[in-house]
C-alpha cells in the first residue's frame, strides 16, 4: 500500500473513525475504528444491516451528522482536505463539488412547493454561474436529458408531486451529477423504488458515474445489488468494518462468518429450487374479484383490482407479486374481508363469504389471519407479548383461562421465542422477535390461511432468513396455507409453490413457481425476473459464463 | 445454511427493563416544580401541619402587618395570617378546579370518542358543537353556568369544566385518529374484538398519556379560572378562604397593603406554572 502512493489523493480517506451518539445522558457507539479509502473513480459499496452504522458513516462523509453525534476519534479526508471537525459554513462550501449525496427517499428530498426547474437552477447558483434565463433553461434541459428524464422541457415547470418516484430519483441524480462532485454518496438510492425501476436507475447511475469519472460510495443493505454495481465492497456490522475487499474476492473468499451468511442468503434467493407444489384441494378461491374506488372530483373511478381469479391450495404457499400500485394489497384486504369487493367471489372451504358483513366476519377471521409488514405498528406497545398473542383467543372466546395460557406458551414455543418473552413488551424485543410475535398471534385461532403482507420486507436479511425458515417449519407442522404478498421476487422464489403476478390490477401471469421463474410467458414477468439484482456474481449460471468470457 | 433456529438474543441491558417505559430523567425545573406540587398537595391533606394560625379568626391587634418572619405573607385587615388563609384555601380551590378537570375530561373525552368512532353523522354533530364552543371564550362559558345556577363551588367547577370540554374533545379526536391508523387496531378487529374491546383495549390506553398530560395542565388553567371567578365573587362566600377570594379581599387595600394581593397572586401564578412543567414531564413519561 505504502509503496504505490497515487499522485492524486484518494477521493475519500477514512482513518480510525469513531462516532458516538448522545442520547438521554448516555453515549451510544455507532461507528468504531473504521478505516478505508476510496480511490478516484472507484465504485465502492458499503453493505450493512439497519443499525450497523452505515447511515452514520454516510452522514459523516457528507458532513450531515445529526447534532447529538460526536466524532471522538480518527480523521476524515475528502480529496486531500481534512474535514473531520469542519464548521457547517465550511462544509457547505465543500458539499456539491467535493461530495454529493443522492438520498434514500426521493419523495422527501425535493421541495414540494418549488418547480423542478427552480430546484435545478440552484445548481448554477451554487456553482457561481450567472446565467440568463434562456441559458439556464437550456442547461437544465441538458442535465435532465443526461439523466434520461422523459420530456425534460415539460418537467421544468412541474412540481415534485406530479412525478413518479423513479422520475424524482432521476432528477435528484441529475442535480447531484450537475455539480460534478469528485465523490458521490448514494444512500440506499433505490430502496423506495420498484425492482424494474431500480434496475433502470442503477444502470443510469452506473453510466453517469463512469462518464463523470466520479468516485462512488454506494450505501445499501442489499449485497446482491452491491455486487452487481460496485468494484469493491465494505461490510459494516455493529459499527465495525468486518470486510473490505474487491467484490469478486468477497464472494469467493469471504473472511468472516457474517459475510458468508450474507452471501449464502443472497445466493439462496438466486438459485433456490422452487418448492414443488402438490395436488391438494383449493382452500380459498378468489373469482373475478374487482374493486373500484370512487372517483375523486374530475377524475375517472380507479379500478384497483380488475377481475382477479386464483386459488390457494391448503397447506401451501401462494405468492401475490406485483409492483407498488398493482392492486395486490387491495386484493389481500378484500380476501380478509376488510375491504368490500365491488364484484367477484371469495370462497373459503367451499362457502361463499363475500356477502358476510359486520360481526359475522368473525367466522372468516377464525380461519384467515394476517401478518403485517411492520411489526412495530402491528403490536400494541402497551401490551405484553402474552396478551398480544392471546388477543384472538380472548376476543373470539376460544378456550378458558388455563387453556389460553397454555396455548400462548405453545405458540411462543412454536415461533422459537424464549418462554420468558410472555411478560415482555414489544419495545423490549428485536424486529425479528416482534415479527415472530405477530406470526404467533396470527396462528392463535388455529387459522388455516395466513396472509403475509410484505411480512419480511421490514427485516434485515439475516433475520429474514430465520423468519423464512420459521414460516416453512410452521407450514409443515400446522399445515397452514400462506398468501404471501411481496414485491420481492427473490424471496417469493424461496417460499412459494404458486405465483400470481399482478400488474395494474390484473393478473399478468400465474402458475407454479417453476413455471413463472423458468419459463415466463409474458414480457412483463420476464422483465421483473431480469430486474432481480445479483446477476453479476451471485447467480451461478451467469457467473460461470462470465468467468468464461473473462478467460 | 448454517443458521440455527434460535432467534436473535436479547441484549443484556434490555433484560433489566421490565417496566412499561423507563422514566425519562427529569430536569432541574421538573424536580423543583414537582416539589412545589407535592407541597401544595400536602396543604390539601393536612393544612394544620404547615401553619399554626387560624384562617378564619384573626388577632385584632395584628391587622395589616407586612411580610415578616412570623407572617411570611403578612396579615390582612382582620389580622389573619395570609399564608394560613392560602394554605387552608387550597382545599376549596383544588376541589373546584379538580371538579372542573373531571367534568372536562369525562365529557370532552366522550365527545371526542363519539364523534370520531360513530360515523360521519356523529362526527359532524360532535365536532361542529365543539367548534361552536371554541367561538365562546371558556371563561365566559363558565360565567354563564355560574350566573344561571348560582354561585358556589359546585356550579363553579362544572362551569369551568364545561369550558374545557373543547380542549379534551379535540385532543381525544386527534389521538384517536392517530391510533386508528395503527395496524394493531386493525389486527385487533381481525382477532375478533368488537367496538368496546378495541376502544378500551387499544385506543383509550394509547390516548391516555396525552389526555393525562392535558388534564394536569388543564388543572393549572382551572385553578386560574376558579380563582378569577372567586375574585369576581362567584365562588365560596367569605369568610371561607379561597385563593381568588383572598386576592379579591386584598383589592380594597392595594394602596396600603400590597402583600394582600401580590403574594397570594404570585403563589397562584407559581402553582399554575409548575403544573405546566409537570404536565410536560407527564406527557414525555407516558409516551411509548
Amino acid at each position: 500500500m505504502s509503496e504505490l502512493r497515487p499522485t492524486p489523493p484518494p477521493a475519500l480517506d477514512v482513518n480510525g473513525l469513531g462516532i458516538d451518539y448522545r442520547a438521554s445522558g448516555r453515549r451510544v457507539s455507532a461507528v468504531t475504528e473504521v478505516s478505508f479509502t476510496i480511490a478516484p473513480g472507484e465504485f465502492v459499496a458499503l453493505v450493512g444491516e439497519s443499525g450497523s452504522g452505515k447511515t452514520t458513516l454516510a452522514g459523516a462523509v457528507t458532513g450531515l451528522l445529526p447534532g447529538n453525534s460526536i466524532i471522538h476519534s480518527g480523521t476524515l479526508t475528502l480529496g486531500g482536505v481534512e474535514v473531520t471537525s469542519l464548521s457547517e459554513k465550511k462544509w457547505s462550501r465543500l458539499r456539491g463539488h467535493k461530495v454529493g449525496l443522492i438520498p434514500q427517499d426521493p419523495g422527501a428530498s425535493l421541495n414540494p412547493v418549488l418547480t423542478i426547474g427552480a430546484q435545478i437552477a440552484e445548481i448554477f447558483a451554487i456553482r457561481g454561474e450567472r446565467l440568463g434565463r434562456t441559458e439556464r433553461r437550456i442547461r437544465s434541459i441538458e442535465l435532465l436529458q443526461i439523466a434520461e428524464v422523459s420530456r425534460p422541457a415539460d418537467r421544468l415547470s412541474q412540481y415534485p408531486h406530479e412525478l413518479s418516484g423513479g422520475l424524482k430519483q432521476r432528477i435528484l441524480i441529475a442535480i447531484a451529477f450537475g455539480l460534478n462532485p469528485s465523490l458521490l454518496v448514494a444512500d440506499e438510492p433505490t430502496s423506495a423504488l420498484d425492482v424494474t425501476v431500480q434496475k433502470q436507475i442503477m444502470s443510469l447511475f452506473d453510466r453517469l458515474a463512469h462518464e463523470h469519472d466520479s468516485s462512488v460510495l454506494f450505501v445499501t443493505h442489499d449485497l446482491a445489488l452491491a455486487t452487481d454495481h460496485a468494484s469493491r465492497a465494505l461490510v459494516l456490522r455493529a459499527g465495525r468494518l468486518v470486510e473490505d475487499a474487491p467484490v469478486e474476492d468477497l464472494i469467493r473468499f469471504p473472511r468472516t462468518s457474517y459475510t458468508r451468511e450474507l452471501i449464502s442468503h443472497a445466493r439462496a434467493t438466486q438459485t433456490a429450487p422452487a418448492a414443488t407444489p402438490s395436488d391438494t384441494a383449493p382452500l380459498l378461491q378468489v373469482r373475478n374479484l374487482s374493486k373500484q374506488f370512487a372517483a375523486r372530483r374530475g377524475a375517472d373511478p380507479v379500478l384497483a383490482v380488475d377481475g382477479v381469479t386464483f386459488s390457494l391450495p391448503a397447506g401451501q404457499t401462494t405468492a401475490l407479486v406485483g409492483e407498488s400500485g398493482s392492486g395486490k394489497s387491495t386484493a389481500a384486504r378484500m380476501i380478509l374481508r376488510l375491504t368490500e369487493p365491488t364484484a367477484g367471489e371469495i370462497i373459503l372451504n367451499g362457502r361463499d363469504t363475500t356477502q358476510v358483513t359486520g360481526r359475522d366476519r368473525l367466522a372468516h377471521w377464525r380461519a384467515v389471519q394476517m401478518v403485517y409488514q411492520n411489526p412495530d405498528s402491528a403490536l400494541d406497545p402497551r401490551w405484553t407479548v402474552g396478551r398480544i398473542v392471546a388477543e384472538p383467543l380472548n376476543a373470539m372466546g376460544i378456550g378458558d383461562r388455563n387453556s389460553r395460557r397454555a396455548r400462548v406458551q405453545e405458540l411462543l414455543n412454536a415461533v422459537s421465542l424464549p418462554s420468558d418473552t410472555i411478560d415482555r413488551r414489544p419495545s423490549e424485543l428485536s424486529g425479528g422477535q416482534r415479527q415472530r410475535v405477530a406470526i404467533a398471534r396470527s396462528l392463535a385461532p388455529s387459522s388455516s390461511v395466513v396472509v403475509l403482507d410484505e411480512a419480511l420486507s421490514a427485516l434485515d436479511v439475516i433475520t429474514q432468513e430465520r423468519v423464512l425458515e420459521l414460516l416453512g417449519r410452521l407450514q409443515r407442522d400446522f399445515g397452514v396455507a400462506y398468501l404471501f404478498i411481496s414485491h420481492d421476487l427473490s424471496i417469493v422464489r424461496r417460499i412459494a409453490q404458486h405465483v400470481v403476478v399482478m400488474q395494474s390490477g390484473r393478473v399478468a401471469e400465474q402458475g407454479t413457481t417453476a413455471e413463472i421463474f423458468d419459463t415466463p410467458r409474458s414480457p412483463y414477468v420476464r422483465e421483473l425476473i431480469a430486474a432481480i439484482p445479483g446477476r453479476r456474481w451471485l447467480h451461478d449460471d451467469v457467473s460461470a459464463s462470465r468467468k468464461d468470457s473473462i478467460a | 445454511m448454517v443458521l440455527e433456529q434460535s432467534p436473535t438474543p436479547i441484549p443484556a441491558n434490555r433484560r433489566t427493563g421490565r417496566r412499561l417505559t423507563r422514566l425519562p430523567v427529569p430536569g432541574v425545573a421538573t424536580v423543583l416544580a414537582a416539589l412545589v406540587v407535592v407541597m401544595v398537595a400536602a396543604w390539601l391533606v393536612a393544612p394544620a401541619l404547615f401553619t399554626s394560625y387560624d384562617p378564619i379568626t384573626g388577632e385584632s391587634g395584628d391587622t395589616f402587618l407586612p411580610p415578616s418572619f412570623a407572617h411570611p405573607f403578612g396579615t390582612d385587615h382582620l389580622g389573619r395570617d395570609l399564608l394560613a388563609r392560602m394554605i387552608y384555601g387550597t382545599t376549596q380551590t383544588a376541589f373546584t378546579a379538580g371538579l372542573a378537570v373531571v367534568v372536562g375530561l369525562l365529557l370532552g373525552t366522550t365527545v371526542g370518542v363519539v364523534s370520531s368512532t360513530l360515523g360521519p353523522v356523529a362526527e359532524a354533530i360532535g365536532m361542529r358543537t365543539v367548534d361552536a364552543l371554541i367561538a365562546l371564550p371558556s371563561f365566559m362559558v363558565a360565567l354563564f353556568v355560574v350566573a344561571s345556577y348560582g354561585a358556589g363551588p359546585v356550579p363553579l367547577g362544572i362551569g369551568v369544566g364545561i369550558g374545557s370540554i373543547v380542549l379534551f374533545a379535540r385532543v381525544t379526536r386527534a389521538e384517536i385518529q392517530r391510533i386508528r391508523g395503527r395496524e394493531y387496531v386493525e389486527a385487533s378487529l381481525l382477532s375478533g374484538s368488537g367496538y368496546w374491546r378495541q376502544l378500551f383495549g387499544h385506543v383509550l390506553p394509547n390516548a391516555a398519556g396525552a389526555l393525562i398530560s392535558l388534564a394536569v395542565i388543564d388543572f393549572g388553567a382551572a385553578v386560574l379560572a376558579v380563582s378569577s371567578l372567586g375574585y369576581l365573587g362567584f365562588g365560596t362566600p367569605p369568610p371561607t378562604p379561597e385563593w381568588g377570594l383572598i386576592v379579591a379581599e386584598g383589592r380594597n387595600y392595594l394602596a396600603n397593603a400590597w402583600w394582600m394581593t401580590t403574594l397570594p397572586g404570585t403563589l397562584i401564578l407559581v402553582v399554575v406554572i409548575t403544573l405546566g412543567i409537570v404536565s410536560r414531564y407527564v406527557g414525555k413519561a407516558t409516551r411509548v
